[in-house]
C-alpha cells in the first residue's frame, strides 16, 4: 500500500515512516504543507493519505477538504491523525471529508487498513 | 401750610361725616353762646370758653384743623357778640390754646390713621396674600391716607417700571395709562437713585406733558422707591389733581408703605427661591440617582434635558457633544408638550454666532438674550420656529470640554440670570456620568485585554506542549513500536519489557493531553464552540442533551468564555447536584449568545457562585455579559449566561 504522509513535525513523520515501513507498507512521500500535499497526491497517486490535524498554522481538515476537491472524484481515502485523543477531536472529524481518525500513538498498518476497508497484511508481518 | 396739612387726611372721611363735622363747627359755638345768653346760667356764661375749647378739641380730632379753627373763631366772635368785654386777655389765651389743641389733635389723628393703614397692610403682608392683591390694597390705603387722587405701584422688570396695581380716588379705576408711562419715565430718574422724588407742577416742569396732564387732571406726582436689600425694585407713584398739593411729608409717610412692600417682595422672593431650590434639589437628586446607579449615559442625558427644561421653564433643551472634527452632535433633547425637540444624532459644524460655538470657544456658560443676529444651522432653525432667547453651560469632563447643555424659550429675557448656574449643576452630574462611563468602558476594555492576553498565553502553552513534548513522546512511542516489530518473537523478557515501556509512554501521553486540555481546549481554536461543546458533552459523567442553534464561529473570547462556563457548570453538576441529565442550550439573538445549563439535581447550590464560577463571572462581565444561577432546593440548578458578540 502506497501512503502519503502529511505531517510538519519531522521527528514524528520519521517515526511514523519507520513504523509503517517496518510493518510492510510503503510511505511514498511526506508533505509538510497543503500545497505540497496536493502536488504529491497528484504525482504519487497514493492508496491512502495520512493527514496531521494540526499542521503549523494550517488545519488538517482544510487539507482534507482541499484534496477531496482537487482529486475530482478519485481522491484516495484520507485518515486524519493527531497527538490528541479521539474523544477530543471526534466532532471535528465527523463532518470532514476524511474516512476516519487515528491517534498517532495507535497508528499501525492494520489500523489504517481497517479504516479504509483493505485486507490486513497478516502474512507479511514478521 | 395748614391747607396742605389738613387736606390730606380729612379727605379720607365719608362726605356725610365731613358735612356733620362742618355743621357742628359752625352751629356748635353759636348754639352754646345762645344757650348761655338765654339761660343766664352763670355756669354757662363763666364756662363758655371752656365748653368751646372742648368742642374745638373734639372737632380737631374728628375733622382736622379747619373745622376746629372755624369753631374757634366763631366761638370768639360769639363770645364778643353776646358778652361784651372786658375779657380780652382770656380770649387771647383761649385762641392760643384752641389753635394748639387743633394742630396737636389733627396730628394725633393723622398718625393714628397712618398707623391703622400700615397695620392693615402689614396684616396682609403677614398673611402672604398674592402680590397683586397686596399692592392694590397698599395703593388704596396710601392714597386715602395722604389724600392723593391716584396711586400706582410699579415693579422693576428688566429696567422697566411696570404697573402691577393702581388706585384711583374718583372711580377706583386705572386711568391715564399713556401719561403714567411718561411719568414713570420721569420718576425713573428718582427711582434709580433709590431716593424719593417729586414733581409739584407737571405742566410747568414738562411743557410737553402739559396737555396730557390737564386732560387727565393730573398735576403733581411723588415717587417713592420700594427697596429690597438695598436696591430699588419698584416704586409707588402718588398723584394729585391739584398742583403743589402733595404735602411735604408725603414721601416720609409713604416710606412706611414702601418698607412693608419691600419686605413683602423680599419674603415672596425668599419663599419662591426656597421652593425653586427645593425643586432644583429634587431634580438634581433624581439625576444623581441615575448617575449613581450607573445608568447608561444616554438615559442620564435624556433625564438631564428633561429636568433642566422643567426647572428653567424652557420650552426646549438639548445636550450636545463636541466632536474632534469641529462639529457638535445632539446626544439628547427635550421639548415642552407637543413642541418638537431637536433630532438626536443631528451633527452640525461649529460656526456662526450661537451658544454651541460661544461655549466651545470659552468653555464657559453663555446666554443669548435675543436671536436677532444669530447664525448657524440649528439656531436659525430655532429662530424660525419662534425661539428668541437661550442659555447654555459647558460639560467639562476631567478638565476637557466634552459638550454642553442648552435651553431656549420663545420669550426674550425669560430665562433668569441664574439659569446658567442652574444648568451648571446638571452639567457637573453629566460630567460625572460621562467620566464614569468612560472609566467603566476603559476598565472593561482593560479587563478584556488582560483576559485575552492570558488566553493567548494559555493557547500558546498548549500549542507548545502539543508541538513539543507531546509530539516527541508520540514519536518515541511510534519508534518503540517500530523497534518492537524488529525483535525476534522468541526474545522473551525483552518483548515484555518493551511493551511495558510503551504502556508507560502511553500513560504519560494521556496525562500530558489531560494537562494540555486543562490549559486550553485546542478543539475550540480548531473547530469553534459547537464541536468543543459536543466534546464536553461526550466527556461529561452526567448525560448531556445539547440544543445548539445558530451558533457558528464566534469571537475567540466569547467562545472561550462560553466553553469555560459550560465546562464549569458540567463539573459542578457532576460533583454536587446528583442530576441524572443536564441540558445545555445555546442560541444567538440580536448579537448576544444566550447559554443555559439546566440540571435535574437537588438544587440548593450557592447562588453567590461560590465555586469556580466566580472567576467565570469576572470573565463574562469583562466581555459585557451576565451570568445568573438559580438553584432552589429540590428543583435543580439553572445557569443562564449572556455574552454580547461585539464587546
Amino acid at each position: 500500500m502506497r501512503i502519503l504522509l502529511v505531517d510538519d513535525t519531522p521527528s514524528c513523520a520519521a517515526a511514523i515512516r519507520l513504523l509503517l515501513e517496518r510493518q510492510g507498507e510503503h510511505v511514498a512521500g511526506v508533505a509538510c504543507r497543503s500545497a505540497e500535499a496536493v502536488e504529491l497526491a497528484a504525482e504519487l497517486r497514493p492508496d491512502v493519505v495520512l493527514i496531521d490535524l494540526m499542521l503549523g498554522d494550517e488545519c488538517g481538515l482544510d487539507v482534507a477538504e482541499l484534496l477531496a476537491r482537487d482529486g475530482s472524484g478519485d481522491t484516495p481515502p484520507m485518515i486524519l491523525i493527531s497527538a490528541h485523543s479521539s474523544t477530543d477531536v471526534e466532532d471535528l472529524i465527523a463532518s470532514s471529508a476524511a474516512a476516519g481518525f487515528l491517534p498517532k500513538q495507535s497508528l499501525s498498518a492494520d489500523a489504517i487498513r481497517e479504516i479504509i476497508g483493505a485486507e490486513p497484511l497478516a502474512g507479511r508481518h514478521q | 401750610m395748614l391747607g396742605t396739612l389738613t387736606s390730606a387726611w380729612v379727605k379720607q372721611r365719608p362726605r356725610a361725616f365731613r358735612a356733620a363735622v362742618w355743621l357742628t363747627a359752625v352751629a356748635g359755638p353759636l348754639l352754646i353762646a345762645l344757650a348761655a345768653f338765654a339761660s343766664h346760667l352763670a355756669l354757662l356764661q363763666g364756662g363758655f370758653l371752656v365748653i368751646a375749647l372742648i368742642l374745638v378739641t373734639a372737632l380737631a380730632v374728628a375733622g382736622g384743623v379747619w373745622p376746629a379753627v372755624t369753631a374757634l373763631l366763631l366761638s370768639i366772635a360769639a363770645r364778643m357778640f353776646f358778652f361784651p368785654p372786658p375779657f380780652m386777655l382770656s380770649l387771647i389765651g383761649f385762641a392760643i390754646a384752641g389753635l394748639a389743641i387743633s394742630l396737636l389733635m389733627a396730628k394725633v389723628g393723622r398718625l393714628a390713621a397712618q398707623q391703622a393703614a400700615l397695620r392693615r397692610v402689614a396684616t396682609l403682608v403677614a398673611h402672604t396674600v398674592p402680590a397683586k392683591e397686596l399692592f392694590a390694597a397698599a395703593a388704596g390705603e396710601a392714597g386715602r391716607l395722604v389724600g392723593a387722587d391716584y396711586v400706582s405701584m410699579s415693579q422693576d422688570e428688566s429696567g422697566d417700571l411696570v404697573t402691577i396695581a393702581a388706585w384711583d380716588r374718583s372711580a377706583e379705576r386705572v386711568r391715564a395709562g399713556g401719561l403714567w408711562s411718561l411719568i414713570r419715565g420721569l420718576v425713573g430718574a428718582f427711582f434709580r437713585t433709590g431716593r424719593p422724588g417729586r414733581i409739584d407742577d407737571i405742566a410747568a416742569a414738562y411743557q410737553s406733558l402739559a396737555e396730557d396732564a390737564r386732560a387727565h387732571r393730573l398735576r403733581a406726582v411723588v415717587a417713592v422707591p420700594i427697596m429690597v436689600a438695598g436696591s430699588s425694585r419698584g416704586a409707588m407713584l402718588i398723584g394729585s389733581t391739584v398742583r403743589w398739593a402733595m404735602p411735604a411729608y408725603t414721601e416720609r409717610r409713604m416710606a412706611g408703605f414702601a418698607d412693608l412692600l419691600g419686605a413683602a417682595i423680599s419674603n415672596a422672593e425668599n419663599r419662591a427661591g426656597l421652593a425653586c431650590l427645593a425643586d432644583e434639589q429634587a431634580a438634581l437628586r433624581r439625576v444623581a440617582t441615575l448617575v449613581a446607579r450607573e445608568a447608561p449615559p444616554e438615559k442620564v442625558f435624556t433625564a438631564v434635558t428633561e429636568e433642566a427644561g422643567h426647572l428653567l421653564q424652557a420650552e426646549i433643551t438639548s445636550m450636545l457633544r463636541y466632536e474632534c472634527d469641529g462639529t457638535s452632535t445632539i446626544v439628547a433633547s427635550w421639548g415642552k408638550g407637543a413642541r418638537a425637540s431637536l433630532p438626536v444624532g443631528d451633527r452640525q459644524p461649529l460656526e456662526g454666532r450661537n451658544l454651541a460655538t460661544m461655549i466651545s470657544e470659552t468653555s464657559r456658560p453663555a446666554r443669548l438674550d435675543h436671536y436677532d443676529d444669530v447664525s448657524g444651522v440649528r439656531v436659525k432653525r430655532l429662530a424660525a420656529a419662534g425661539f428668541r432667547s437661550g442659555v447654555g453651560a459647558p460639560i467639562i469632563v476631567e478638565g476637557r470640554l466634552w459638550g454642553a447643555v442648552l435651553a431656549a424659550t420663545t420669550d426674550a429675557h425669560v430665562l433668569s440670570s441664574r439659569a446658567e448656574s442652574r444648568i451648571g449643576s446638571f452639567t457637573d452630574l453629566v460630567a460625572t456620568a460621562v467620566s464614569n462611563a468612560e472609566n467603566r468602558a476603559e476598565l472593561m476594555a482593560s479587563r478584556a485585554r488582560v483576559l485575552a492576553a492570558a488566553d493567548e498565553a494559555r493557547r500558546q502553552i498548549e500549542r507548545d506542549l502539543h508541538d513539543g513534548a507531546q509530539q516527541r513522546l508520540v514519536s518515541l512511542t511510534l519508534a518503540l513500536r517500530a523497534a518492537q516489530t524488529a525483535i525476534p518473537p522468541d526474545s522473551g523478557q525483552l518483548g515484555e519489557d518493551l511493551a511495558s515501556v510503551a504502556e508507560g509512554l502511553n500513560s504519560v501521553l494521556d496525562d500530558l493531553r489531560e494537562l494540555a486540555r486543562g490549559i486550553h481546549p485546542s478543539i475550540l481554536s480548531a473547530g469553534g464552540l459547537v464541536p468543543a461543546l459536543k466534546t464536553l458533552a461526550r466527556r461529561s459523567i452526567v448525560p448531556v442533551e445539547l440544543d445548539l442553534h445558530r451558533v457558528a464561529r464566534l469571537p475567540e473570547q466569547v467562545e472561550v468564555a462560553a466553553y469555560y462556563v459550560v465546562s464549569e457548570a458540567l463539573a459542578n453538576a457532576a460533583k454536587h447536584s446528583g442530576a441524572s441529565v443536564v441540558q445545555i442550550g445555546a442560541d444567538i439573538e440580536s448579537d448576544v449568545l444566550h447559554l443555559h445549563v439546566v440540571d435535574d439535581g437537588h438544587g440548593g447550590a450557592d447562588p453567590a457562585l461560590g465555586s469556580g464560577l466566580v472567576g467565570l463571572k469576572d470573565r463574562v462581565e469583562a466581555l459585557g455579559g451576565k451570568v445568573a444561577v438559580r438553584s432552589p432546593a429540590g428543583a435543580g440548578t439553572r445557569l443562564d449566561a449572556e455574552l454580547p458578540l461585539a464587546a
